[in-house]
């Protein structure tokens, strides 16, 4: 981004531009039906029209932004840019969606959160699975053990944390 | 003055009862292990931990707190210090000559300047929210409805767009704070909003999913997306960790002009220690006798911005604690940790809960002494913290991470979230959209909201009832300022350079 010339038409701004419109819309939408005033003063339908009012402004101004930089902005843009390795990102992501998946189907927290650690080892580069979901498996079981019985948390119980259950009371 | 010291007695004597203590030390032990963490800012720090303290009573919880606060200040410069990984911007310039110095073989003495400056910036500070928050809080009770909500504009100002190096992108990540803050049952009069039918959106967005998954989540996230580009190596220390005759005496003035700047720019609702500790930095490079060691590694440059670093953080609490003003993401965790047992800083809660107010305060006397006795004895244990290979080490944070949601919220609709706003973080720091506006706005929204309704009903209905007041008047008059003048600065600063 470094090196962005001045007006080069910049794809990513002109998508979150659009993306706070969108967001302006929703906010709207669920507000027309919220009373705008009360006997005095005004009703819970103002702050999310003030809100979108100034998402619009702002999607604008980035809409706006994709195709010429304002003056204020310095050139050096940081951290930003780069090539990016998209697999790495997407494999957390479906690892993330797996979790949430074993969850809402009742595997509990330890199956869940081994699938996470091994996927995300996975993403970083390591390429020894059986050693991640061990290690994810024994991480997942003390932090389940310290919330559960120490700080008498509640976390989602599956077939392992059952087991593990009748274990400890047995 | 007097009173204060007698408040502040009283809050000694809650703090030093024996679990009180142990609450200190086990907030102060964690938050400095999980500050450590490379990638993992205070604000993270006490977000992931804030599920534990659950179960506990207000008092022993807010204690912890102030621990864990103060732990994720210093293991944060640690990680400044040895990896050249700043956990956030406010630590850049420690990063600067800190990890030049470790590189240098002058590893222990930067740790050590750095956690002596902290202590001293973290003692002065203290007492300077001894001394200055019962004077606050006079001239807080007497703030109407429409004083509380220009003052929340100016925040919102200032934390969004003063300081940041693009106005719109900073406005831009408060206006999704915003517009996050709408989700959920109306305050005064319980309509849903936003909700869509999803019970587990009515009663708002979490905070602590909120900064979770963007920091955390999203975190993670980025540094996968570019691990291949930036390799990074921990600097052993080598030699003795102690600071020699000269260190000192080039510490101890940097010490103090940190402090200086830190306080009074924390304490402002402006929020970001970045500011003081780029101030303090350039400072004491200016005023260094030998300038060319600058850039290689010169104590000052480590000792200044540490203690300005520091100083501006506690400085933060100002605001929070007399007017329940978050200025950065990590006093929005505090306020969300106050929240969690239905308390509001503020006058009110200094009148109607002293012991708890003076009693957190104290904490942070006693926590501060603890992480100097602790910190330096234990720096090997630090390292190794530091050595976690990354895969497992970003597992683990995401394991946490996905542990502190659920524990709060047991739903795959709050993980959902936790995934989504992680994504969201991903892209925001992709792209140079800051992070803690959005996490300020979430937790200010409301509040902002709730007192412009009760301004327009005290004032039956009429706007100007909004500015009629000088301080509210002043306080929006400061906040356009705030908003319009780096605009102008800026641009005219570029428009010369477009001259030369």
């Amino acid at each position: 981004m470094q090196t962005r010339a001045r007006g080069r038409f910049d794809v990513a701004e002109l998508v979150i531009g659009i993306a706070l419109l969108a967001l302006a819309a929703l906010i709207l939408f669920d507000a027309r039906r919220l009373p705008a005033g009360v006997v005095y003063g005004i009703g819970p339908g103002v702050a999310p029209v003030i809100v979108a009012g100034g998402l619009i402004v702002l999607g604008l101004a980035t809409i706006a932004a994709a195709f010429w930089r304002a003056p204020w902005v310095e050139e050096d843009e940081g951290e930003a840019g780069g090539a990016v390795d998209w697999t790495a990102v997407v494999v957390i992501v479906v690892s993330l969606a797996a979790l949430i998946a074993l969850m809402m189907l009742g595997a509990g927290f330890i199956l869940g959160c081994t699938v996470l650690f091994a996927g995300t080892a996975w993403a970083f580069g390591r390429r020894s699975p059986l050693a991640d979901i061990a290690i994810g498996f024994a991480l997942a079981l003390v932090i389940h053990v310290v919330f559960t019985r120490l700080l008498t948390l509640t976390l989602p119980e599956g077939p392992i944390e059952r087991l593990l259950l009748r274990g400890l009371a047995g | 003055m007097v009173e204060s010291l007698a408040a502040l007695a009283q809050g000694f004597a809650v703090a030093i009862q024996p679990l009180n203590l142990l609450f200190a030390l086990v907030g102060v032990f964690l938050g400095t292990i999980v500050g450590v963490l490379p990638g993992i800012g205070p604000a993270l720090t006490v977000a992931l931990l804030l599920p534990i303290t659950y179960k506990f009573d207000p008092a022993g919880s807010l204690i912890m707190f102030a621990g864990i606060y103060y732990g994720g200040m210093y293991g944060g410069s640690t990680t400044a210090i040895l990896l050249n990984a700043p956990g956030e911007s406010a630590s850049m310039a420690t990063a600067l000559e800190g990890n030049l110095m470790a590189k240098a073989g002058r590893g222990g003495p930067a740790l050590a300047t750095s956690a002596i400056g902290s202590f001293v910036a973290g003692l002065i500070a203290t007492l300077g929210i001894a001394m200055l928050a019962p004077w606050l809080v006079e001239i807080a009770i007497k703030f109407g409805y429409e004083d509380y909500f220009a003052l929340m504009v100016l925040a919102f100002v200032t934390v969004s767009a003063t300081f940041g190096n693009d106005p719109r992108k900073g406005l831009v990540s408060l206006f999704i704070g915003l517009a996050l803050g709408l989700v959920g049952l109306d305050k005064l009069t319980a309509q849903a909003r936003l909700g869509f039918g999803v019970p587990e959106l009515l009663d708002g967005i979490e905070i602590t999913t909120l900064a979770v998954g963007l920091f955390a989540v999203g975190e993670a996230l980025y540094v996968v997306s570019r691990r291949r580009h930036e390799p990074e190596t921990v600097e052993p220390i080598k030699g003795s960790i102690w600071m020699s005759r000269s260190d000192w005496r080039r510490s101890w003035k940097p010490w103090l002009r940190g402090t200086a700047f830190g306080f009074p720019i924390g304490a402002l609702p402006a929020g970001g220690a970045e500011i003081p500790t780029f101030l303090s930095y350039s400072t004491e490079r200016r005023l260094a006798k030998d300038k060319g060691e600058f850039g290689k590694g010169a104590i000052e440059g480590v000792a200044g911005p540490e203690a300005a670093n520091n100083a501006s953080a506690a400085g933060t609490l100002v605001p929070l604690l007399t007017l329940g003003l978050p200025t950065s993401a990590t006093a929005a965790m505090m306020l969300a940790g106050f929240q969690q047992y239905n308390l509001n800083p503020g006058p009110l809660l200094f009148a109607e809960k002293p012991e708890l107010v003076w009693g957190l305060i104290a904490s942070l006397f006693i926590a501060n002494v603890m992480l100097l006795v602790l910190n330096l004895p234990l720096v090997g244990l630090w390292v190794r913290l530091l050595a976690i290979p990354r895969p497992w080490l970003y597992a683990g944070i995401l394991i946490f991470a996905v542990t502190g949601t659920v524990a709060a919220k047991p739903s795959p609709i709050e993980l959902g979230m936790l995934a989504l706003f992680g994504v969201m973080g991903f892209f925001m720091r992709r792209h140079g959209y800051p992070i803690a506006p959005v996490v300020v706005g979430l937790i200010l929204g409301p509040m902002a909201e709730v007192q412009l309704r009760r301004a327009l009903q005290a004032g039956q209905g009429d706007p100007l009832v909004l500015v009629q007041s000088p301080v509210a008047a002043t306080l929006l008059a400061l906040a356009l300022v705030a908003l319009v003048a780096p605009l102008i600065l800026k641009g005219l600063s570029r428009f010369r350079r477009a001259e030369d």
